[in-house]
């Protein structure tokens, strides 16, 4: 192995494997692989997990109540083969990938699951912007707060509307300075207490005025903080360095 | 373990599928395996009990991506429930000292004496770890049943830190690369 970078992937997958990675980590992971178009080792945390299988003391059943929540919750989930394509409307990129070439083969379940969990949790499809915010400004229960930039004020604003029940929103956002998708994309991170790292929200464009966005949670947010707008490469990324954070909407 | 040699779907195929009655079999066959996974790594039952839910969404949402040619379903629920588990551990970490209540939960489930896991995956795993060093056995063993860090496994065995990655590295590396060898070439063997 004569490319460093290559040992060096090989570091972090086997610390990931083992003890799990920083986000730094994770960016640094995620960069190696994009510059030298690899793929993690599947193999490595499949072999972590047989060690723990064969160090692991014995099984009991599961409590009996958690056993029945486990079935409950499953009873209010469609399979994935019954899900259809979500479309995408009102401004967020059409090709949004993430960065992260590397998960192949089963082990790349659970980014596909990510992706799928929009319809998994019963979402509907194409909804205008504009209705879905109205009516979710409608509940009671949505959360609704304006952005602020945190840098050097541009004239940007505008609000985020989320409803953490349904695991759905809308961020309008003006004057944000019009972004050349082939260098850069705008990309809606939501901060979550309970998760190491930011939920990405989806990835968008913006070519002027004001404009709405439906959010495209990639994972199911338990307690949201912070609501952040950065700008990425295109096609968005998996962990973001936030060093371009150009808006936030605290809860 | 026998869901994933016998004929037709696997249980996660299954479920995929929209197999209401598999959802229950699934439970019932891996919920002991992740229920002890997190019960070893979690400081409270309270936490066991979230991470469990969450584990098995995963599970549920993620079936279709399971390929019983790449390794058998319990490695697969593993692999999963180990990437949660080691989600929630790095966050609990954050928030203040770590405990260590996984080591006495870990410790404690072994002094039971039994080990759950008879299936070829654990067999070929339990004797390539016995090729290991020492040192690296103990390494590792601190990480994966202990679900200890490496600040703290250095700290614990009075180790430079960078000893300590070697180890679980060249550890680990070995393991992987005995387990490809094995008679069903692949690391999470038959089931």
């Amino acid at each position: 192995m004569n490319d460093p970078r290559l040992q060096r992937i090989e570091e972090l997958a086997l610390d990931r494997a083992l003890v799990g990675l920083s986000p730094s980590e994770e960016l640094e992971l995620e960069g190696l692989l994009a510059a030298t178009g690899r793929a993690l080792d599947p193999e490595i945390e499949l072999a972590a997990a047989a060690l723990d299988g064969a160090l692991s003391g014995r099984r009991t059943a599961l409590p009996e109540s958690l056993a029945a929540r486990l079935a409950a919750s499953a009873a209010h989930l469609r399979p994935p083969a019954a899900l259809t394509p979500v479309k995408r409307i009102g401004t967020p990129a059409a090709a949004h990938s993430t960065a992260l070439p590397a998960w192949s083969g089963w082990l790349a379940a659970a980014a596909a699951g990510a992706v799928a969990l929009f319809a998994w949790l019963g979402r509907e499809g194409a909804v205008e912007p504009a209705r879905l915010r109205a009516e979710l400004l409608a509940r009671a229960a949505t959360l609704e707060r304006a952005w602020s930039e945190p840098g050097p004020p541009t004239g940007a604003s505008g609000d985020v509307v989320w409803s953490q029940d349904e695991q759905t929103g809308v961020m309008r956002i003006a004057g944000l300075a019009p972004n050349d998708p082939t260098v850069e994309q705008y990309q809606l991170w939501i901060f979550d207490e309970t998760q190491e790292h930011p939920v990405d929200g989806g990835v968008f464009d913006v070519v002027a005025g004001e404009i709405l966005v439906p959010i495209d949670a990639k994972l199911p947010v338990a307690k949201p903080t912070l609501f952040a707008v950065t700008r990425e490469k295109p096609g968005g990324v998996v962990v973001s360095d936030q060093k371009r954070i150009v808006l936030v909407a605290p809860i | 373990m026998t869901h994933s040699t016998l004929p037709g779907p696997s249980l996660l195929q299954r479920v995929a599928r929209g197999d209401a009655s598999a959802v229950q079999a699934c439970l019932d066959e891996h919920g002991p395996l992740v229920w002890a996974l997190a019960r070893r790594l979690c400081p409270s039952s309270a936490d066991a009990e979230d991470v469990v839910q969450e584990i098995f969404i995963a599970l549920w949402k993620s079936a279709d991506q399971y390929d019983p040619a790449l390794g058998t379903e319990s490695t697969w629920v593993t692999t999963v429930a180990r990437r949660k588990l080691i989600d929630l551990r790095r966050r609990v970490a954050r928030r203040g000292p770590t405990s260590e209540l996984g080591e006495e939960h870990a410790s404690a489930a072994r002094d039971q004496g039994e080990l759950a896991a008879e299936s070829d995956d654990a067999e070929r795993a339990r004797k390539a770890m016995a090729e290991l060093r020492p040192e690296q056995q103990r390494v590792l063993e601190l990480a994966i049943v202990h679900g200890m860090t490496y600040d703290e496994i250095a700290r614990k065995l009075a180790l430079p830190l960078g000893t300590v990655k070697t180890h679980a590295r060249r550890g680990l590396m070995r393991v992987r690369e005995l387990l490809s060898r094995g008679p069903a070439a692949r690391p999470g063997g038959a089931t």
